[in-house]
This record gives C-alpha cells, sequence and structure tokens, in this order.
C-alpha cells in the first residue's frame, strides 16, 4: 500500500530540518510504514548523490572576457548609458505599454459589453468603438475573438467589467487629483506659451485618444490639419490629464494580462500600431512641452504624472500562448527595449498556455 | 556583507570600475556556476554569466537599496538562462560529460582520496541523477538547482524568484519527491542505505 501521509515533510525529514517532535512524529511512522521507508530511503540516496555534485570552476578566460566585453558594451563613449537617456526610454516605454494595455482593455471593454445600452454614453467605448471600424487591418473582425482580461492585483478590481472599470476610472481620478493638478498646470502652460503650435495641441491630446483606444489615424489626420478652439484643447488638456492619472494608477499596481486567445496576431498588430504611434507621441510631449533639449525633456517627462513617481522595476505578467511568444517577445523588446525586459520561467511549460513574466527594469 | 554590496553598486553606477571589479569577483564564480547548471554547457554558461553582468551594469542604476546585489544578480542570471532555454529548446537535454564537471570530478577524486571503484560509483551516480534533473518540469528543475546543487537557503530563494518562503519549500520537496520518483528503480541500485544512514547526523 502506497502511503502519502507525511509526503510533504519527508524530504525535511531527510535532511533533519523539521522540529524535534516532528521528527520523532515520523521516526515512529517509518518503523509501521513499509511505503515511507522506502521513500526516506530513496530521497536519502538522491540528496546523498546530489550533494557530491560539486562547483565547477569558472573557464580561465573568464574574468578577461567579461572586463573585455564590459570596456566594449558599457565604457565605450557611444555606448555609454546615461542615466537621464535610459529614464526618457523607460518613462517613454512604460507611457507605450501603459496606453497599450488600456487601449486592448478597452477594445475588450468594447467588445463583451457591445450591447449593453448603458456603455453607449461612454465616451472611452465609442472611441474604442470608431477605433474598431477605422482600424486598416479590420480589427472589428478579429477583435470579437480575442479574450482580454486585465486584471489589477486585490484591492482594484479587474477591467474587464464595465462597472467595475467605471468604477476605477472616478476613483483614479479622485484619489490622483493632487498630482493631476501639477501636470495639468505645466500643461497649460506650455500650451499657452505656443499656442499657435498644433503639433502640441496634438500630442497633448496623444494620451487621451490611444487610452480610449484610438487607432489613431484619424486623429493625426484631424490635428494636423484642423486648428482647435482654445476650448477644445482645454478639453483635451483635461482628457490628457484623466489620461496620465489613470496610467499612474496603472503604473501603481501589478498588471496582470490574461490573453486567452485563438487569434493573437490580429490583436499584434492592433498594438504593433498602436505602440510605434503612441510611442512618437510620447516622446513628442516630452520634446514639446519642454525645451528642445534632452534635459528638458526629461524634465518634462517627469512632470507628465502618469510617470511622476515611477518606480525602477515594474512586473507584468503576462500568460500568452506558446506559439505567440515569439512574436510578442519581439514586440515587447520593441517598444521597451531588449535590455530592459527579463524573462522569467513559466510555471507549468508543459500546459498549452505559456506562462512568463516579464519584468521591465530601468 | 550587505551594506558593502550596495556601496559598491552605488559607486558602480556612478561610473568607478573599480566598484564593478570588485562585484564581478565577488559573485562571478557562483553566477558562472548556475549558469551552467541551467544551461548545462560549460561554453554556453560562460556567455551567459557574462550576458547577465553586463545587463546588471547596464541597469545598475535600477539596483534598490533595499535589495541585495546577490540576490539581484542571481535573479538576472536566471532569467538570462531563462531567455537563452527559450531560444535554444536545451531544457531537457543535460550532460555531465563537460570539461567543467569532468574537471571537478578528478579535483574531488584526488583531493578527496577516493578510490577508482567509488570514483565510478559517483560519477555513475552523478550521471544519473542530472540526466534525471534534465526531465524535471523547469519549475522543479530550478529548485533542485538552486537549492540542491548551489546551496542557496529558503531566503535567498525566495528572494531570486520573489515568492515566499513557504512556496519555495513546498516546491522544493515536490521536486525532490519527483526526482526521486523518477529515480527510483536507479537509486535502490545506486546505493541502498537505511532510514539511519540517510538522516544527517542520525
Amino acid at each position: 500500500m502506497i502511503c502519502n501521509k507525511y509526503d510533504d515533510k519527508l524530504s525535511f525529514y531527510v535532511q533533519n530540518e523539521l522540529s524535534e517532535s516532528e521528527q520523532y512524529e515520523i521516526d515512529e511512522h517509518l518503523k509501521s510504514c513499509y511505503s515511507c521507508r522506502i521513500k526516506v530511503n530513496e530521497l536519502g540516496t538522491l540528496l546523498d548523490g546530489i550533494s557530491k555534485i560539486e562547483d565547477v570552476e569558472l573557464p580561465e578566460d573568464f574574468h578577461e572576457k567579461l572586463l573585455s566585453r564590459m570596456e566594449k558594451e558599457l565604457w565605450t563613449d557611444n555606448k555609454k548609458v546615461f542615466p537621464y537617456m535610459r529614464f526618457v526610454k523607460y518613462a517613454s516605454a512604460v507611457a507605450v505599454f501603459a496606453l497599450c494595455v488600456f487601449s486592448v482593455t478597452h477594445l475588450s471593454m468594447f467588445k463583451s459589453k457591445k450591447n449593453d445600452s448603458a456603455l453607449a454614453d461612454n465616451a472611452i467605448t465609442s472611441s474604442a468603438a470608431s477605433s474598431s471600424k477605422s482600424n486598416e487591418y479590420g480589427s472589428k473582425e478579429v477583435v470579437p475573438g480575442v479574450q482580454y482580461d486585465l486584471k489589477i492585483d486585490p484591492g482594484t478590481g479587474t477591467g474587464s467589467s464595465s462597472k467595475d472599470s467605471t468604477e476605477m476610472q472616478s476613483s483614479i481620478a479622485k484619489d490622483t487629483n493632487g498630482k493631476s493638478t501639477v501636470a495639468q498646470d505645466k500643461y497649460s502652460n506650455n500650451t499657452a506659451a505656443s499656442d499657435n503650435n498644433t503639433a502640441e495641441a496634438d500630442s497633448g491630446s496623444a494620451a487621451a485618444s490611444a487610452f480610449a483606444g484610438s487607432t489613431m489615424d484619424k486623429d493625426i489626420k484631424t490635428d494636423a490639419t484642423v486648428s482647435q478652439s482654445p476650448e477644445s484643447k482645454q478639453a483635451d488638456a483635461k482628457k490628457s490629464v484623466l489620461s496620465s492619472s489613470q496610467l499612474l494608477q496603472v503604473r501603481e499596481q501589478n498588471i496582470n494580462i490574461q490573453i486567452k486567445t485563438n487569434n493573437l496576431e490580429a490583436a499584434f498588430r492592433l498594438i504593433d500600431e498602436q505602440a510605434v504611434k503612441v510611442n512618437t507621441r510620447a516622446m513628442h510631449i516630452a520634446m514639446t512641452t519642454g525645451q528642445t533639449t534632452q534635459e528638458s525633456a526629461y524634465s518634462s517627462m517627469r512632470s507628465f504624472s502618469a510617470l511622476q513617481s515611477a518606480q525602477t522595476e515594474d512586473t507584468v505578467n503576462v500568460e500568452v500562448k506558446k506559439e505567440y511568444e515569439e512574436r510578442f517577445k519581439a514586440l515587447l523588446e520593441q517598444a521597451f527595449g531588449k535590455d530592459n525586459i527579463f524573462y522569467e520561467a513559466s510555471e507549468d511549460i508543459s500546459s498549452d498556455i505559456d506562462k512568463f513574466i516579464i519584468k521591465i527594469t530601468l | 556583507m550587505g551594506i558593502e554590496d550596495q556601496s559598491l553598486a552605488r559607486k558602480a553606477a556612478n561610473g568607478d570600475r573599480k566598484a564593478f571589479d570588485q562585484l564581478v569577483l565577488k559573485y562571478e564564480k557562483k553566477v558562472f556556476n548556475l549558469a551552467y547548471r541551467m544551461c548545462t554547457n560549460y561554453d554556453d554558461a560562460s556567455e551567459l554569466a557574462q550576458e547577465a553582468y553586463i545587463k546588471a551594469f547596464k541597469s545598475i542604476g535600477s539596483f534598490r537599496a533595499d535589495s541585495e546585489f546577490g540576490t539581484w544578480i542571481y535573479r538576472i542570471t536566471l532569467n538570462v538562462c531563462y531567455d537563452f532555454l527559450r531560444k535554444n529548446k536545451k531544457q531537457n537535454v543535460i550532460s555531465i560529460s563537460e570539461v567543467g564537471e569532468e574537471g571537478y570530478i578528478i579535483q574531488n577524486l584526488h583531493s578527496h582520496n577516493i578510490s577508482p571503484g567509488d570514483y565510478a560509483e559517483s560519477r555513475e551516480t552523478i550521471r544519473e541523477i542530472t540526466n534525471a534533473i534534465g526531465t524535471l518540469k523547469e519549475e522543479q528543475k530550478n529548485m533542485i538547482i538552486l537549492r540542491d546543487i548551489e546551496g542557496f537557503t529558503y531566503s535567498e530563494i525566495a528572494k531570486i524568484l520573489k515568492i515566499s518562503e513557504g512556496t519555495v519549500k513546498s516546491r522544493i520537496n515536490r521536486a525532490r519527491l519527483s526526482l526521486s520518483n523518477i529515480l527510483s528503480a536507479k537509486l535502490e541500485h545506486l546505493s541502498p542505505r537505511s532510514v539511519k544512514d540517510v538522516r544527517k547526523g542520525g
């Protein structure tokens, strides 16, 4: 008869890591349990064998090779990584990702609630709807086959419910009011300073547009050819602040995106489109709200409230099917920079859903 | 030790090459061994360990004051290895016929005055075990490598993998039982022992 009574403790028993009473309890059990005695014997032999595996010596030239690589990749002037440049790169990457995540989420919301009349009045969802229609890849046809769930860690609910999402947005606006004000003031000043700069108005609305799930094609044409009224600029600025506040909220959470779909390729194309454009615009915001130097762009990025309290490391859990893994990683590496992403082991590589954790580090 | 590392990391972040060098020297053997156990190839391990250091130093600015440099560099090493293994699909290939492994066994043989018979047995045991480790699921393989081969404490593993100590322990126990099951028939043949013998200090 096979006994599993102490399976959760046997290897610790063998290593003498249990309390005295637990060790004694198992000692007593072993007297009458042949099955566990066999297991203990095998575990003991196994651990004894493993203990004979010792460290291997470093290759003789390891240290020299490493120093030489460091010299080449870290110290060479043209490749030296300047801290503030890293921040700008990182900040824009975070903005891109957050925007993409929200775009995807709202598309999902649209999909799951497209027949819900209560949502018809929701500007964000309406925008998502129009984006689906205008997407050149025909996202309206393919997105319904894609299911996305945005989960924000305990305490904030999930983005998959329109009710929760609406509540979350309300609370975000309230919670981050203080921070938003700073950004809005800065933004307003900048808007006033270059009132004739339509490009800036364009960048001001970028976050809100992208956030709302727009594919941006329409926005680019409109912003490039039509001057906006002061009221609309103000409204755009306000939208931008709201968006950035929401981004901030997202940045403060660990975001779990669970993508379970058979048609991810279409979603990738959609995100690709967003990523390229949003990235350009995120940098554009940085450059146009400040001066044209890198330092002031950096400063502007900092004042962009979404990034104001940026942490140095974020963990994003992505669950994606194996067949899309390489594509997904390539996309992320393009958006975040290869060196800013680390991949962790999947929880269970035997399942068809391959999970891996992506860590974005500065 | 932790404070010293943090100070070195801060200096390194400010471009102090000596600080870089000290951090490299301090952890390179462990980093290399971890990479070697993960990828099981001596040359690949060398490349991966270097890659881990390059990545770490490129992002040294993100090293947090409340972290331990060792934990951080090991985590980066694991991530570099995972990435490599995924790309090369070498998870289930394990071999001890590498120069390094042979080297250490021979070294061990001399330094411990092991008889040729025992050496053969030892080598065979290790071969069987390492082959079996290679067939484990990734998560379980990592646990055996980190705890039983590389000797990290439960607390260190928890920090490296960013999971709780309780989870670490239960995963390690499961991994050992799985490994034991895989080797069940062979273990008996390799080295049958009594319960008393196998208990450390028992």
